[in-house]
């Protein structure tokens, strides 16, 4: 408790404090009166002045902030350009983004790159381990929106096995919606797999090298229960912190992807209103994909620091 | 102790333990192949990236078009030499000034110690929690759209890794003995500070360069697939990109051209990063 306490007053809330800052601060550098940007270029200069006091704009910067982050923390994140809500745009984008980023993360980390990384790491050296190398070192070096985009062209364009962009909610009608996750999915989490199933082999590689494997071996443990019951569990801690990591990758990586699939989530929103000069909306996604950046960092540590109890008293693991 | 690697024979035993290995020798035929491409091919050729010939829109490959033409009829072999110029210049420019501004934030703090480094690496955690394609995306909008503000954006991008990295190095450097001994010997700091600290973080440094490379071509490719890197009519890997998407149902070239030229980019300066830190980190020497 008192770990998290500390986390979260000496790092969480003072980097967010100061990020949000800067959104604020970049958004204010940017050329344009908003006023003017609602009421379009022939706006009387008396209208604009009603439509600035209205706004606040007239008010000094740091009640103008204050004003800022008190109405985004109480979910008030302001009006679009387009004269929605910034809220009702975020109703509508965050699920399918939640979507694809559970997805890609479940395919990526727990399906794909643990499974290949155990048996990478107890086929040590042999041609199962060589092959999963191979396979990860691609998924690692080619660009996810790049295999997405060749993803496309072959399994949607030519051979016509999934559709090539949109998506169904997947309460409507899962096995369409699936149909239409599957290749954004693989897209994004292909390199989460390829990280952690490196991750896990070497963890798996390592714990497999301490004396207490031996133990159990010595004991006439089966090569099947040595792996499942002795080794498993402590090579997961630091998979752990990379798939923490990845979380905060798959943020970056949904922008780029969602435009690349036609997915209607966050990233396409961004693209869309960076293209609208919609500066409110921007400003709105920049602090919740940042302070859930954040969170997952902090999430990441916790969870380090509940699987070793070292860290807690805020020692390296060697003191 | 990393300081030998730096001198000539050093440098010809790096290159000849890289060419042996495959992964490396790989990654310099491509990467030379690709340097080629793109620098020479612009040169030596006769054919225009802008100009259109009547009749030979979206020309499958051939002869005379070796990657097809597109939707303008333009020859695409010459607009993705162009474009991959423009996508290497570009980021290598950025990797270039985001690290020396880094490295000389990073080494100050480091050396400094005290109120400077608290205040410069609270300002690095939070550039640190942009991620960096937003962080890129939030400086275009400031900047606007372009091929330099591109290049900015990716600098600003690369200056808190370098500077943390360099801060972390001067300070495990800092505490040992042959520093002691300069400063009993009388050397000013700054003479301290780059004779004799900064000399022996550069192997450290060196391993983590081609691996900002490829993230910085990938962000500018990124940020030019969602059309905010350089306005057409000039062409990048990632303007490429993003009309070979708009034409793929017509024209699987247009797509398949410029996702080889930069999937092949980034395998290959990948493996060039993981053999370069093979060889120059001890520690993962031999871990393979």
């Amino acid at each position: 408790m008192n770990y998290l306490l500390s986390r979260l007053i000496k790092q969480f809330i003072p980097v967010v404090f100061i990020a949000s800052i800067i959104i604020f601060a970049l958004m204010e550098l940017l050329p344009g009166d908003p006023a003017v940007i609602i009421l379009g270029e022939t706006a009387t200069p008396e209208s604009v002045d009603a439509l600035r006091e209205e706004m606040g704009l007239n008010d000094p910067l740091p009640q103008r902030y204050l004003r800022w982050l008190g109405n985004s923390l109480t979910g008030d994140l302001g009006q679009s350009t387009s004269g929605k809500q910034v809220t009702e745009l975020f109703a509508a984008s965050l699920p399918p983004t939640l979507e694809l980023a559970f997805f890609a993360f479940t395919f990526g980390n727990l399906l794909l790159g643990v499974t290949l990384g155990i048996l990478a790491g107890i086929n040590r050296g042999n041609a199962i381990d060589v092959g999963i190398g191979i396979l990860s070192g691609l998924l690692i070096a080619i660009p996810s929106f790049v295999a997405g985009l060749l993803m496309l062209l072959v399994f949607s364009v030519k051979l016509g096995w999934f559709p090539s962009a949109g998506r169904t909610p997947f309460f409507e009608d899962p096995g369409d919606a699936l149909l239409h996750l599957t290749l954004p999915a693989l897209a994004l989490g292909g390199i989460i797999a390829a990280v952690i199933s490196r991750f896990t082999r070497q963890s798996i590689v390592d714990t497999l090298t301490h004396d207490y494997i031996r133990t159990a071996r010595a004991k006439g443990l089966s090569n099947r229960a040595v792996i499942l019951r002795h080794a498993l569990k402590p090579s997961m801690m630091p998979v752990v912190t990379v798939i923490g990591i990845q979380l905060g990758g798959l943020i970056g990586g949904t922008i780029v992807i969602e435009q690349v699939f036609t997915w209607p989530g966050m990233g396409r929103l961004l693209v869309t209103s960076v293209n609208a000069r919609d500066y409110p909306t921007i400003q709105a996604i920049t602090l919740l994909l940042v302070s859930s950046y954040l969170l997952f960092n902090l999430l990441t540590d916790l969870t380090y620091a509940w699987l070793d109890p070292r860290l807690r008293l805020g020692k390296g693991v060697g003191a | 102790m990393a300081a030998h690697s730096w001198t000539r024979s050093g440098w010809f035993r790096t290159t000849r333990v890289l060419l042996r290995d495959p992964r490396g020798a790989f990654a310099v035929a491509v990467l030379l192949l690709l340097l080629f491409f793109a620098f020479l091919v612009p040169l030596i050729s006769t054919t225009s990236p802008f100009e259109s010939v009547r009749g030979e829109r979206l020309l499958e490959p051939s002869v005379s078009h070796p990657f097809g033409t597109d939707e303008l009829s333009r020859d695409l072999f010459i607009r993705n030499a162009v474009g991959l110029r423009a996508t290497l210049i570009g980021g290598v420019f950025a990797v270039i000034v985001g690290w020396l501004c880094g490295i000389t934030v990073g080494y100050i703090a480091g050396f400094r110690g005290g109120a400077v480094d608290s205040v410069v690496s609270r300002f690095l955690d939070t550039l640190m929690a942009f991620p960096g394609i937003l962080l890129a995306i939030l400086l275009i909008t400031l900047f606007g759209p372009g091929l330099l503000s591109l290049s900015a954006a990716v600098a600003i991008f690369n200056v808190p890794i370098a500077a943390r990295l360099a801060r972390a190095a001067v300070m495990r450097e800092g505490v040992r003995d042959y520093v002691l001994a300069a400063r009993a010997t009388g050397c000013s700091g700054l003479r301290i500070l780059w004779r004799h600290i900064a000399v022996n973080t550069f192997g450290i440094l060196a391993v983590q360069l081609p691996i900002s490379v490829v993230s910085s071509v990938l962000i500018m490719a990124a940020l030019g697939f969602l059309g905010l890197g350089e306005q057409p009519p000039n062409p990048t890997l990632g303007g490429l990109l993003n009309d070979g998407r708009r034409f793929m149902r017509l024209a699987w070239w247009y797509l398949v051209a410029p996702a080889t030229v930069l999937a092949l980019l980034t395998l290959s300066l990948n493996f060039l990063s993981d053999v370069l830190s093979e060889l120059l980190d001890p520690a993962r020497r031999g871990r393979a």
